[in-house]
């Protein structure tokens, strides 16, 4: 079919409405993955589709093979630096929650995971075949994972089924309050039954310093895009020397008629995997992260002097476990909420103001609470976001603590 | 390879050499070069990654600015000197 060239010309020229360069961006999802100079330059020279296949093939045909590009050195430093034994990239994080419940488990197997876990847990777990069990919180304010109750869920499990889930999953940080959870207990409680641990590092590997290793995770998975300042799609998967096996079994399939075999290729990853700007920007971000995550401890006394600081405006209140060990940050906004009932453009009014203060980030049409991730802002633009809160906040007349 | 070119069109005994007749062969460094140009102006891209929305600058920001935009119109005219030669 052909397409008339009106229509395609909304493909040309293609431009972003929000520009980190003009706007300060406070959406959680998007903080980390913002590039790096390297990164940026990189794309420059990898954009195009196979461009890093350009010495392909090594010795043997694989991604993780090439060496011009350093992706076969960059596989290992990956490893050594979430201290694990062997890493792969893979598309995505969920991706990578699939293959290890794939690999790991059989059709029916339970997963046991915490019930803060982003959906993407439970759809893996799903399209993997596999059941979930969940790990209950608090509810609010702190809604606190009771990490002790991995043992009485993977007892569920064994009663139920008559043996133990095939992995347990902890989200090392939750998407909705940014809370850090103790990844040390569910890894004993993982390893005293002998289970498989994944610790799901989408919010913190690339970000703050993870050591699997000190941690006890069997597997680390985590998302380039979300916290590696990569381009999207890009997802991690590290793992233990005792799991490469399973997880990189080789493709046994042949033809009937040609007979060809495809032995050098490892099947979960469906042979090579992520290739292109996705990987050569996690790439040329990686020792721009490698520093980053030692400067965690600015990162943690910018959000809470900020948290600190909203908190002075009538009905701000942080939910989730104070206080803030992570830059996601979900605010309770009371106040806000009560300008909304009246306001001509109802929630969207807040959203409408922090855009004339050039902030985005914030859900449009959100007031009663939000989400804010301040990763990677300097101490200026923390606090050019108070004062335009604080000047929002005086505009409808609320008061301050 | 790029690099290798660039060396050779920076290479007085290679000037004069255009194994390409047609092509601007004697400045086969041109898509580096660019590159550069381009890296310069993506460093002042980040900075200002650092300064939104309002941009307001210290000293030395300013100055980091200068000298990538110093640098970018260098590298430029030598393109463009490249290209007319």
């Amino acid at each position: 079919m052909k397409i008339p060239k009106e229509r395609l010309e909304k493909y040309k020229g293609l431009k972003r409405d929000f520009a980190e360069e003009d706007y300060i961006n406070l959406q959680p999802i998007q903080r980390g993955g913002v590039l790096t100079e390297e990164a940026m330059r990189a794309i420059l020279e990898f954009g195009d589709g196979y461009s890093t296949c350009d010495w392909c093939p090594p010795k043997t045909a694989r991604l993780d093979m090439i060496t011009n590009p350093p992706i076969q050195d960059f596989y290992k430093d990956l490893a050594e630096f979430l201290g694990m034994d062997v890493a792969r990239v893979v598309t995505r994080c969920r991706e990578a929650k699939f293959i290890a419940f794939r690999m790991l488990g059989r059709p029916g197997d339970y997963v046991v995971l915490d019930s803060t876990a982003h959906y993407s847990s439970y759809i893996a777990a799903e399209l993997a075949d596999m059941k979930v069990k969940e790990v209950p919180n608090s509810g609010p304010p702190e809604f606190r994972v009771d990490l002790n109750e991995y043992v009485t869920k993977i007892e569920e499990v064994k009663k139920e089924c008559g043996k133990l889930p095939a992995v347990v999953l902890l989200t090392h940080v939750d998407y909705l309050y940014g809370n850090l959870n103790d990844a040390k207990i569910v890894s004993k409680i993982a390893k005293e039954y002998g289970i498989p641990f994944i610790l799901n590092c989408a919010y913190t590997a690339g970000v703050m310093p993870v050591n699997g290793k000190e941690l006890g995770a069997d597997i680390i998975t985590s998302s380039g895009h979300k916290s590696w300042a990569a381009s999207a799609p890009t997802g991690i998967l590290a793992f233990n020397k005792s799991l490469e096996e399973k997880l990189t079994a080789r493709s046994k399939i042949e033809g009937d008629l040609t007979k060809r075999k495809f032995a050098a290729k490892e099947l979960a990853m469906l042979g090579c995997t992520v290739m292109g700007a996705p990987l050569i920007t996690l790439m040329a971000s990686f020792p721009e992260v490698v520093s980053r995550v030692e400067r965690w401890g600015e990162e943690i006394e910018k959000v809470r002097y900020l948290v600190s600081e909203l908190e002075r405006i009538e009905g701000m209140r942080q939910l989730g476990i104070r206080p803030k060990m992570h830059t996601l940050t979900h605010m309770e906004t009371e106040g806000f909420y009560k300008v909304s009932l009246t306001h001509k453009r109802k929630g969207y009014f807040l959203y409408d103001e922090l855009r004339d203060w050039k902030i985005v980030g914030i859900q449009p049409g959100l007031t009663k609470h939000f989400k804010f991730n301040t990763y990677g802002l300097t101490w200026d633009q923390i606090r050019y976001v108070r004062d335009a809160f604080f000047e929002i906040a005086k505009k409808y007349g609320l008061s301050f603590n | 390879m790029a690099e290798r070119f660039r060396r050779r069109a920076a290479d007085p005994l290679h000037w004069g050499s255009n194994p390409h007749p047609g092509s601007i062969g004697d400045y086969m460094g041109i898509s580096s070069d660019l590159k550069e140009i381009i890296g310069d102006l993506i460093k002042i891209l980040t900075l200002l990654r650092k300064t939104s929305p309002d941009h307001r600058m210290s000293e030395s920001q300013k100055e980091e600015i200068i000298r990538s935009l110093d640098s970018a119109r260098s590298r430029l005219d030598k393109l463009r000197e490249g290209i007319e030669k």
